[in-house]
């Protein structure tokens, strides 16, 4: 937590600007991974796990800019493409 | 100067060493398609190698976000600046030409200088000295955030809330190359490092280093890290006693690397390469490393034109755009990424082995199985066959078997934890 009003000339200070993003880059980048998860056989709560725990950015990133409903949709169409058989086996323990 | 022939940059170039190969290679492919930026990797060497005192501020492996992230900061940036200057200076041009590919130029030619070649006279390659306060905060200007409240963890469950980058990213993940024409070894004024006939590990002896720090200066990839409390350097050791077999679990063949072994997302691959005399790479096409590098040609060298012959390769990820990539992979982008994405048959039968033993795998065997999936990638019709395959260890032994569709294992809570 912030405890002091950091100086101006702070060498460690956040200097860098905010890039601007390009038409379609962030669904590039969400397809791609939902795609590379649901082809390791993650199924949707789990691969919606890493959407929505903030300690994964990127992933995270794409959850709060598109929202849940586009990350489960995404999930379920790449599911509809690649799944070919239940993979989920919980382990009987 | 020495003459030498770098396959990456398809061409002889000069170097402080004549050629001189290990039998065998260490080498490893990294899929940045699937990585998270999780830092368990960086985390795993931390806990094994650095955590010393002097040994703070050291990430022998460390995970970066591009294009805005580095560690040191801007290191990729700052050498690219050096070596733009030295094309300016002879009025060059750093310039491939892809259209020489042969088996010893996979890549094509690059026409333009490494860092050995434009160093100046006294230099053995171009190179600079990061301040300290560059190798703080490893991904500074990304995931450091300073200025959210947190809960009595300093945990935000509301994330980063500083303004940010809109463009894309992707996490690259980095450790000491290996390299074959090492610029660290080129550098040291004591010749204290050195690398290993037996597999091609590049360690600094602690005992001839007097922390000169040539090889800080002139690793282009800023692998070597100087240690105020011993006053020497040091860098990645390759968990060498984990790739001789020596670890109490290896059972007396090569493991793979503490940072390769943990891998949650199943990145990477790692092993050794057979190296002819001249350097080549030994044909060996059911090596899982080189189906992956030499016949695919899906994984890619960082910064080849930087001339050190790196041997830590990346299939690159697909959203970036394609000059990016090109500069940070060199031209054989556009066809490890169609490649990758498509994938062949045997390829994807060879991707299934990353990350599924923590032996090294010296050779896979396919067991063809049967037509599971029709469907289109890119437009064009594409099959998936639930075929098996089977990686053997340095004796010849299964160590793995698995299918393209495998099941997916959960384990129970009470075991969330446990080894």
């Amino acid at each position: 937590m912030l405890i002091k009003t950091p100086e101006e000339d702070d060498p460690m200070e956040l200097t860098g600007v905010v890039l601007p993003g390009e038409p379609g880059g962030l669904e590039r980048m969400a397809e791609t991974f939902v795609e590379e998860f649901v082809r390791l056989g993650w199924q949707e709560e789990h691969l919606l796990k890493l959407f929505t725990q903030p300690y994964f950015l990127a992933t995270h990133r794409i959850y709060r800019q598109k929202g849940e409903e586009y990350v489960r949709q995404l999930i379920r169409k790449t599911q509809t493409r690649w799944s070919i058989q239940p993979r989920h086996q919980p382990n009987k323990e | 100067m020495a003459e030498v022939y770098n396959w990456h940059i398809g061409r002889k170039m000069t170097y402080a060493f004549p050629e001189a190969h290990p039998q065998r290679q260490f080498v490893a492919v990294f899929n940045i398609n699937r990585c998270i930026g999780c830092q368990t990797c960086s985390g795993a060497c931390k806990a094994t190698w650095t955590f010393s005192k002097g040994q703070e501020y050291m990430w022998w492996n460390n995970v970066e976000t591009k294009p805005y992230g580095g560690y040191p900061h801007h290191w990729d940036i700052k050498t690219l600046q050096l070596l733009d200057q030295a094309h300016q200076q002879a009025n060059r041009k750093a310039e491939w030409d892809a259209t020489q590919t042969n088996p010893d130029a996979p890549y094509g030619v690059y026409n333009g200088l490494t860092i050995s070649e434009a160093g100046a006279p006294d230099q053995q390659a171009i190179g600079y000295l990061p301040e300290d306060s560059e190798w703080r905060a490893p991904n500074f200007y990304e995931d450091i955030s300073t200025s959210y409240a947190g809960d009595s963890l300093g945990i935000s469950s509301q994330g980063a809330s500083l303004p940010e980058h809109q463009t894309w990213f992707f996490y690259l993940a980095r450790l000491c190359n290996h390299c074959t024409y090492p610029a660290c070894a080129a550098a040291c004024p004591r010749k204290a490092i050195y690398k290993r006939p037996e597999d091609g590990i590049v360690l600094i002896d602690q005992s001839r280093c007097r922390g000169y720090r040539k090889c800080v200066e002139q690793c282009p990839y800023k692998k070597s890290m100087y240690r105020g409390t011993t006053r020497v350097s040091e860098k990645c050791v390759a968990c060498y006693p984990r790739v001789e077999g020596n670890d109490p679990l290896s059972d007396g063949v090569p493991m793979e690397a503490r940072c390769m072994a943990v891998c949650p997302g199943k990145i990477r691959l790692n092993g050794l390469v057979e190296i002819a005399s001249d350097g080549s790479w030994k044909e060996d096409p059911q090596n899982p490393l080189y189906y992956l590098i030499r016949i695919e040609k899906v994984a890619l060298p960082l910064y080849p034109q930087f001339g050190t012959e790196p041997n830590i390769y990346y299939i690159p990820p697909r959203w970036v755009p394609r000059p990016y990539l090109f500069q940070m992979f060199g031209p054989g982008v556009d066809d490890a990424i169609q490649r990758y994405t498509a994938p062949s048959r045997q390829l994807l039968a060879v991707l299934q082995l990353f990350r599924t033993t923590q032996k090294m795998i010296f050779r896979f065997e396919i067991e063809e199985g049967p037509l599971v999936l029709e469907t289109e990638i890119n437009g064009q019709p594409w099959q998936m066959y639930n075929d098996t395959i089977i990686g053997f260890d340095a004796m010849g032994r299964q160590a793995v078997r698995l299918s393209v569709v495998e099941p997916f294992h959960e384990r129970p809570a009470h075991y969330l934890n446990s080894i």
